[in-house]
């Protein structure tokens, strides 16, 4: 996984600067996120801890594009993202952030290797090229051999790699993920009830 | 040909629905009188792999509407040691059919419409939570495009079945893109409320 794991460092990916969440409004107003600032180099790892609750999923989401802050900044390789138009934020998400969700979802009825390559084929690639790419990347999570299983024959780990294999699929600047608890992304399991992580890909641009 | 029968012709499940197979045995028949058997394997031939979506009994039913619609001829011709076969041509209305055909640019009607006022409808009468609904969906459009994958893999490069593929591929990639922004307004119109 030497894009995860790699160490060298490179520019800023992704930075925030004072982001701030609420929802809710008077009585019922809950800060989720206040003043986050955050910088993530190229190749490097991070990993957001903290108890249930303390807004980690609301960070990523924020970062992902998924939600907008509601106050403060998000840049995503030198570029400002989250004033962007939904068009704008939907073809973000597609082409450089890749998503690892809390439940992976994968699509039970498909094997790993077809999971894997979705992405690519919803991206436009060809299907010969999508299935090379899929075939490495399962590679590099260390599931080759596992390309033609159904996730029901697959360990909870074994789900998550082939959840972070097609996260990377179409070779996104960053990977944001929503709890990794299992040892497949870094080595080290945090003691916390919870992690988030986002790890950027050695500078593409 | 009764109608329950024709009523019984199952709809494929994996989408590739043709509507247009009587006009184009129509057109198969323009270029050289065939029997039911012939036909099939010409068709078969043409769609490749997305063949499966042709119900076995679908070129015979069709024949026998067009038929009685006046649209082909046929006649009866001997074999030796086997049962005689029904040889179809065309008829001089199926000809003229078979060119408006051609000419005719309509195209299938899009998805959207149908599915948006499915949405529409279910939120408006509380009926069904249409963010499901566009999960749902997503789930089926996406279990399609991988079986286009599948269907692809197994196809020679540059076949003309591979031609068709690729538009059915690609016609999944718009409807899968335009469901993500179904998702995105009606999960905000769902915190609006």
């Amino acid at each position: 996984m030497s894009a995860i794991e790699s160490t060298e460092r490179a520019g800023s990916v992704l930075r925030t600067h004072a982001l701030e969440k609420e929802y809710g409004e008077g009585e019922g107003l809950v800060r989720a996120l206040d003043g986050v600032e955050l910088e993530v180099s190229g190749g490097e790892t991070v990993a957001v801890m903290g108890p249930s609750g303390c807004g980690k999923s609301t960070l990523l989401h924020l970062l992902g594009g998924l939600e907008r802050p509601s106050a403060g900044e998000v840049w995503l390789a030198g570029a400002r993202v989250d004033r962007l138009s939904e068009k704008a934020l939907a073809r973000l998400r597609r082409r450089a952030i890749g998503f690892v969700f809390q439940a992976f979802h994968l699509m039970d009825e498909l094997t790993a290797l077809e999971n894997v390559e979705l992405p690519a084929l919803l991206a436009g690639r060809s299907p010969r090229a999508a299935r090379r790419r899929a075939a490495v990347l399962l590679e590099q999570v260390g599931l080759a051999d596992r390309g033609e299983h159904l996730p029901s024959g697959l360990s909870g780990g074994q789900r998550q790699r082939v959840a972070i294999a097609r996260a990377l699929s179409n070779e996104p600047l960053v990977v944001l993920a929503d709890e990794p608890t299992a040892t497949s992304i870094r080595r080290r399991r945090s003691t916390c009830s919870g992690s988030s992580t986002a790890f950027a890909r050695r500078g593409r641009r | 040909m009764p109608e329950a029968a024709a009523a019984s012709i199952k709809e494929p499940a994996s989408g590739y629905q043709l509507r247009v197979v009587q006009e184009v045995l129509l057109s198969l028949l323009a270029q050289e009188a065939s029997h039911g058997y012939e036909l099939r394997a010409r068709l078969q031939l043409a769609l490749g792999p997305l063949a499966e979506a042709l119900n076995a009994g679908q070129v015979y039913v069709t024949l026998n509407r067009l038929e009685k619609a006046g649209l082909v001829t046929w006649e009866r011709v001997g074999q030796i040691d086997r049962p005689d076969r029904k040889v179809y041509g065309l008829s001089a209305t199926g000809r003229e059919r078979v060119f408006e055909w051609l000419e005719d640019t309509s195209w299938p009607k899009p998805a959207p419409a149908e599915f948006h006022l499915k949405l529409v409808a279910a939120a408006a009468a509380g009926l069904a939570d249409p963010v499901r609904l566009v999960d749902l969906q997503r789930h089926a459009l996406l279990a399609e495009l991988a079986a286009a994958q599948r269907t692809a893999l197994a196809e020679p490069d540059g076949s003309v079945a591979g031609l068709l593929l690729e538009g059915v591929v690609l016609r999944l990639q718009a409807d899968l893109r335009w469901l993500e922004e179904c998702g995105r307004y009606w999960t905000e119109a769902k915190e609006r409320r």
